[in-house]
């Protein structure tokens, strides 16, 4: 009979308060980041949807192979007995350098669709929006140039929100499993009103499955997986991750090595008034990555895990997990 | 037996630690980059000649300065103030009058045979754009003049730089495009308020327009259009 080498019989119940408490707050800070005056929904209402989406392309992008990140960190699990666990998953997604800034050029267009200046009444030229991105320069706002006949009106933009080079994500996470080769994983925290535009929810859930149990003369313990996740901010932000996986994982006493394959999809929508027309601004963008490579590694020390890995497809998403079993 | 086993587990542990290690290398690390990086747009030749109709109102103001320009002090810097709220004209050029050569003995702007206008750095020449954009100029323009006919002559080497952007409270915000031009031959008169001959050659993304002075009224042509340019109101009107 084979079980999670992780997971000891012998609980330890002092930390489980600290690590749910650590886990809301982490998440609420970053939830907060994106809703808080002077964080995402005041800046983005700035602006129109072209800048908009130039503006948060990192982060639509990033936020999927986070969520599909340190989904397992072994493919064994056990057939015979029960097994909880819980802990916090935290992720952080590598920016390519070039995504501090962007550059969106539109063109051929009535130049008094974006400003109000009577001199561009009737005028058909560029615009060119560019600067931080939300990852980007604080201190430095972005631009909406106007060009008209090889002349440039340029107009204020927008400052970057937070100015990092990896955009992070740390979630809770809680696992039951052991039974058949079945493990179900959930992602959840309570909900966090944020101001106007509501509340923010987070959920999301798996189920893996282990061939261990069947195939015992494999080298190595094979799982393979499917995990759903749904994060929204108030009405501004809602995005969705999906993956399937495929893993394998092999052990050397307290270290187990694993990897493997995944094939995913992630959607992120923004939703918001723009202050200068009142319109409502609503859009979509599915996410670049479509598969990756995880390679990663646990070390158990009886009731506690705690693995590293890095996963890499269109994005390279770095990632740790301290989970405790019992 | 368990010899064997272990030999298996081995192998395949290496196996899949070289297939995934190999396709790791092969995919490099780095995050693709995801934020859009669209290019800026090329100019065309209708935006050039725009573009050059602005600079010819700016010269018809600076360049007769070369032989209208009053003061008695002969020691550069000599300065000329270029505002002019109704052409949206602004800032400052600098005269320095020498005799016979750029680097003759200082004259007077009264007797002088050769003067250089010029920006200094940090010195802003600038001027607005029919769209409200503005358009920052640099001047290095060497005359000779003669006092017989009182009319002075812009040399070779008369040239200078010209950055599209926007002027508000006194600041102008840099755009994404430069340009460069040079005067030939161009002639002014201490009697006529604009110059009388020459021309104009300004390069802007790649693209050459020629303006001929001579007049209050300019014409720009291409083969799909046309600028006239009113030295006296200031406009510029396309037909």
């Amino acid at each position: 009979m084979r079980s999670i080498t992780a997971f000891s019989p012998r609980p330890q119940p002092r930390l489980w308060p600290g690590l749910i408490v650590l886990g809301v707050l982490c998440l609420g800070v970053a939830a907060g980041a994106l809703a808080q005056d002077d964080g995402l929904e005041e800046l983005i209402t700035q602006v129109g949807e072209e800048y908009a989406r130039g503006y948060s392309a990192p982060f639509v992008h990033a936020h999927g192979p986070n969520q599909n990140s340190n989904l397992y960190s072994t493919a064994k699990i056990g057939w015979g007995s029960l097994k909880f666990g819980f802990g916090i998953k935290v992720m952080g997604t590598d920016l390519h350098e070039d995504d501090a800034t962007f550059r969106v050029v539109i063109e051929d267009v009535d130049l008094s669709d974006f400003s109000d200046d009577p001199l561009l009444e009737g005028e058909t030229g560029d615009v060119i929006i560019e600067g931080p991105t939300i990852f980007g320069d604080t201190d430095t706002d972005g631009t909406i140039t106007l060009v008209a006949n090889g002349f440039e009106v340029i107009e204020d933009g927008i400052p970057g929100l937070l100015e990092t080079g990896i955009v992070p994500l740390p979630t809770p996470e809680f696992s039951v499993g052991g039974l058949y080769g079945f493990q179900v994983t959930v992602r959840w925290l309570p909900e966090i009103n944020l101001s106007e535009y509501g509340k923010s929810k987070y959920f999301g859930w798996g189920l893996m499955w282990s061939a261990s149990g069947i195939l015992p003369t494999l080298p190595v313990d094979l799982v393979v997986g499917f995990f759903d996740q749904e994060l929204s901010v108030g009405t501004l932000v809602e995005t969705t991750a999906n993956t399937v996986f495929l893993g394998a994982s092999k052990d050397f006493g307290m270290l187990t090595a694993y990897g493997g394959v995944a094939s995913e999809s992630s959607n992120m929508a923004l939703d918001y008034e723009y202050e200068d027309t009142g319109d409502v601004i609503s859009f979509e963008v599915e996410g670049r990555q479509s598969s990756r490579l995880t390679l990663g590694g646990a070390l158990n020390l009886g009731a506690m895990r705690l693995n590293l890995e890095i996963g890499h497809g269109e994005m390279t998403t770095y990632s740790a997990g301290l989970m405790f079993g019992l | 037996m368990n010899r064997i086993r272990n030999n298996d587990m081995a192998r395949g542990l290496a196996l899949i630690v070289i297939c995934l290690a190999g396709l790791w290398l092969i995919s490099g690390c780095e995050s693709d980059p995801v934020a859009p990086q669209d290019e800026v747009p090329s100019l065309d030749q209708e935006d050039v000649a725009w573009q050059a109709s602005v600079l010819a109102l700016a010269l018809a103001k600076v360049t007769p300065q070369a032989i209208q320009f009053d003061a008695r002090k002969s020691d550069p810097p000599l300065s000329y103030s270029l505002d002019d709220p109704g052409l949206g004209l602004f800032g400052t050029v600098f005269l320095d009058y020498r005799m016979d050569a750029e680097d003759g003995p200082h004259a007077t702007p009264d007797d002088g045979t050769f003067v250089r206008i010029y920006t200094e750095s940090g010195e802003l020449a600038v001027i607005k754009t029919p769209v409200g954009g503005a358009v920052a100029m640099t001047f290095d323009l060497k005359a000779t003049i003669d006092r017989d006919d009182d009319t002075a002559v812009f040399i070779e080497g008369s040239s200078g730089t010209y950055e599209t952007g926007t002027y508000e409270d006194g600041e102008f915000t840099l755009g994404h495009y430069s340009a460069t031009f040079q005067l030939d031959n161009l002639a002014v008169d201490l009697n006529q308020e604009f110059p009388v001959a020459g021309y104009l050659i300004f390069t802007s993304g790649g693209h050459t327009i020629v303006v001929e002075f001579g007049g209050n009224i300019l014409t720009v042509h291409l083969e799909s259009m046309e600028l006239t340019i009113n030295l006296t109101t200031g406009e510029i009107t396309k037909t």
